[in-house]
């Protein structure tokens, strides 16, 4: 492409002369006879050179320059000048034009000064596009720069972040390292340790810094293991893997105690790979250790100790039973697997005492009793129990020592039915005796009969006539002696039966007294005893069983009737004429409202009881009278009769002159009494 | 005949005294020993005491005692119980007129009375020739 031109020139000559003339340098030429023309030209074309004249009509050359050269492809610029105007070349030179000439210049001047202007100008727009490559490169570049930079503050923000991190890591596990609550230790490839936390300072007793650097196997272990451990050591570094098998050796500590620790150890790797170290974990199982072993022996002996005993054991939570011993295997006939996991109280308590049982378990009673419990074989069996509750690895349980009872129990049952045997033969033997008395009894009216009979007989005989009012009064007489007759072996019916079983009622004791006197009384006046009774019109009513109290009463008799017996046959036998002594009996009641209880004395005058047997009168089988005379029960059947009736029996003792039995019974409560209001309304 | 019965028991004595009354006897009642004496020492014309041996306070062995003591020759006869024969052998010994057994056979009590009166019919003829006719001698 040629270079174009552009020229501006007021005179039309010369701007012609300049057309042609460049031209034919080959150049393509636009021109313009003002500044300001130009300027609009310039404002749709680009030229790469332009001749202005300094003298223009308007805006004058060098402005026209200025406004060109802010062009982005600014054409080279040359002035054209006249004579003497140097100044201002000089001035278009500073500005930014190329070159100046002056008027008039020769063609070939201008010529040449075109070719350089141009060249210079290609130059400089080649120049221009390295320079805006140049620019355009770096601007790239400074972008790419800028990433990368940004970039790179990222990652530095991020590393410091990761760094904070790994700081924080790092404080925290020191941390732990320090508060953890087993020993930490980091020996380094020769066993020297290199660090350890406070706990395993306080294990060893030392501070840290005697402890950092020294040899943990010269120092801290015991010299007969030392060896041994230096070489597991040198092994597992050697072999590269950590033992993770748990293991435990003693150390030695400060105060030269052993203490024995539990190890887990890691191996330490460089981000090489290469083994720098060993971190170990240790815990003090010290005491665990000899608690374990307290414990096992513990074990071991309350194992052997419950093996031995003949108590049977059972352990068990709410009758589930967790352990029992051998003795309660033969107790019960069942093997240990049998009962572990299952409720005793289903098969081993019989059904009727349960409830009893369970009851006692749940309200955690500690109290000694017996129930009846059933054997694997079914059969029964009488068990005392004391239960109690203990720790029973590591749980509270119920141990329940049992006893086999069944023999005792078996031998009380016949001691006790033995012993209502004898009361039972005791109340016949006072029935015997009170044979007697009946027999006096009932030999009075008979004999009244009798002598009826025999009078009638005696007087017909003699024909002495009967009258009609004899005849009624000896048939009235008969009558009333048969009642008496009935009413006597009525009473003794109901005496001789087994009144064990009846049940408690209010009574008078006055009428048992003269129920007691209907079969003693005939009896006690035939042998010249004088009876005295003295009972108080009104009484309250006692409460038991009235048949018993009599037969208390009863045995008094009969015991003082022997007595004044026998020191009726003594006085007769040793004494003389004048002696003046007859046999006296006597029953006094009085009652103690304020105890609530009434008081019969039954009295002798005989002869005592002998002080030396005065504490045994009570006893059972005590009896001071010959074979077939007593059982030696009376008394203390008394005993318990009176003890039944929640009252007291004493014995007041005048050695020589007699004895005095003094019965307290209580008088019936309220309650009671209404009972025997109720009777009486019904009897009425 | 006046006869003094003791006994403590009505029962007893009140057959006794009406058979005796039957047959002509005449009758006082003491229940103890104490009163019988005191009848003894009030009836001046007593011929027979009857008496329980088993009495309280005073019994019959006593009761003879003291009636030989007051009025000797007075015959006694003695009731006596079961199992009493030992004392009935003493009271024998004592004095005693004779003894019969509870109960008592009416039969047999009449039988001892006849015999007590028959006895003194001879006593007196035989010991009192003063105040009775002696049949021989006139």
């Amino acid at each position: 492409m040629k270079p174009h031109i552009l020229i501006v020139e007021d005179d039309n000559t010369a701007r012609h002369v300049y057309e042609r003339a460049i031209r034919s340098f080959g150049y393509d030429v636009t021109s313009s006879d003002t500044a300001e023309k130009a300027q609009a030209i310039c404002e749709n074309q680009t030229f790469d050179l332009a001749l202005i004249d300094l003298q223009l009509p308007g805006m004058n050359g060098l402005a026209l320059g200025k406004i060109l050269l802010q062009k982005e492809h600014p054409p080279a610029l040359i002035l054209m000048t006249g004579y003497a105007q140097i100044e201002s070349a000089q001035e278009a030179m500073r500005i930014g034009f190329y070159e100046y000439l002056t008027k008039p210049f020769d063609l070939f001047v201008l010529e040449k000064s075109l070719t350089n202007a141009l060249e210079q100008y290609n130059k400089k727009v080649q120049d221009e596009i390295y320079q805006r490559q140049l620019k355009y490169e770096v601007s790239q570049r400074t972008r790419e720069l800028s990433e990368a930079n940004r970039n790179l503050r990222q990652e530095i923000a991020s590393r410091q972040k990761y760094e904070q991190e790994l700081l924080n890591e790092r404080n925290r596990a020191q941390e732990y390292f320090d508060i953890a609550g087993v020993m930490l230790l980091v020996l380094n490839r020769e066993g020297t340790v290199t660090s350890i936390n406070k706990k395993g300072c306080d294990i060893l007793g030392y501070p840290e810094s005697e402890i950092i650097g020294k040899n943990w196997f010269k120092h801290f272990i015991p010299n007969e293991i030392q060896d041994n451990l230096l070489a597991k050591f040198k092994n597992m570094i050697k072999e590269g893997h950590d033992k993770t098998e748990q293991h435990e050796n003693n150390i030695v500590n400060k105060a030269g105690e052993h203490r024995l620790i539990e190890w887990t150890n890691r191996l330490l790797n460089a981000p090489s790979g290469k083994i720098v170290g060993v971190l170990s974990a240790g815990d003090d199982i010290t005491k665990k250790k000899q608690t374990e072993k307290a414990l096992a022996e513990e074990q071991a002996r309350f194992k052997l100790l419950s093996e031995v005993t003949q108590e049977g054991l059972v352990f068990h939570k709410g009758g589930v039973i967790i352990d029992v011993n051998p003795a309660f295997e033969r107790i019960s006939g069942y093997t240990r697997e049998e009962l572990i996991d299952k409720n005793g109280l289903d098969f081993l308590v019989h059904p009727r005492a349960k409830s009893e049982v369970s009851q006692n378990i749940q309200q955690h009673k500690n109290k000694t009793y017996h129930f009846k419990g059933i054997r694997k074989n079914k059969t029964t069996i009488y068990v005392e129990v004391e239960p109690r509750e203990m720790q029973y690895q590591g749980e509270v349980v119920r141990v329940a020592s049992i006893r086999d009872i069944t023999e005792k129990v078996k031998i009380e049952k016949q001691l006790e039915s033995q012993r209502l045997r004898s009361m039972q033969a005791d109340r016949l033997h006072a029935l015997g005796e009170m044979a007697a008395g009946v027999a006096h009894e009932l030999n009075q009216p008979l004999a009244a009969i009798s002598a009826i009979s025999e009078r009638i007989g005696l007087r017909i005989e003699s024909n002495l006539p009967i009258d009609d009012e004899q005849l009624t009064n000896m048939s009235n007489d008969i009558l009333s002696m048969v009642e008496r007759m009935s009413d006597i072996i009525e009473h003794m019916q109901i005496f001789s039966r087994d009144n064990s079983q009846d049940s408690a009622s209010a009574f008078y004791i006055q009428d048992v007294i003269s129920d007691a006197l209907k079969f003693t009384q005939a009896q006690l006046k035939s042998h010249g005893i004088d009876i005295q009774i003295d009972i108080p019109e009104v009484l309250s009513p006692c409460w038991g069983w009235p048949r018993q109290i009599e037969e208390v009463l009863l045995n008094l008799i009969t015991n003082a009737r022997h007595a004044l017996d026998d020191k009726y046959e003594t006085v007769r036998k040793f004494s003389g004429s004048d002696t003046i002594w007859s046999p006296e009996f006597s029953i006094r009641v009085q009652e103690k409202a304020e105890a609530n209880s009434i008081c019969i004395h039954v009295s002798d005058n005989g002869s005592g009881i002998p002080n030396d047997i005065l504490t045994k009168i009570f006893n059972p089988f005590f009896t001071t009278k010959e074979v077939g005379k007593g059982t030696g029960l009376g008394l203390s059947i008394s005993h318990s009769i009176i003890q039944k009736h929640n009252g007291t029996i004493e014995v007041e003792n005048r050695p020589d002159e007699g004895v005095t039995f003094l019965i307290q019974l209580p008088t019936a409560n309220r309650d009671q009494r209404k009972q025997l209001e109720s009777e009486t309304v019904f009897a009425l | 005949m006046y006869i003094l019965l003791v006994d403590d028991d009505k029962d007893v004595i009140k057959p006794i005294t009406q058979i005796l009354q039957d047959f002509g006897h005449q009758t006082i009642c003491a229940s103890d020993g104490a009163s019988a004496i005191h009848s003894l020492m009030t009836q001046d014309h007593i011929d027979l005491v009857i008496s329980d041996i088993r009495m309280p306070k005073m019994d019959g062995i006593e009761l003879l005692r003291q009636i030989q003591m007051r009025a000797p020759g007075l015959p006694v006869l003695l009731m006596t119980g079961y199992g009493d024969e030992s004392i009935a052998i003493r009271a024998f010994k004592e004095g005693a007129f004779d003894y019969i057994k509870k109960p008592v056979s009416l039969r047999t009590l009449l039988n001892v009375i006849q015999r007590l009166e028959h006895r003194r019919k001879l006593e007196a003829r035989f010991l009192a020739p003063d105040q009775h006719a002696n049949p021989y001698a006139s």
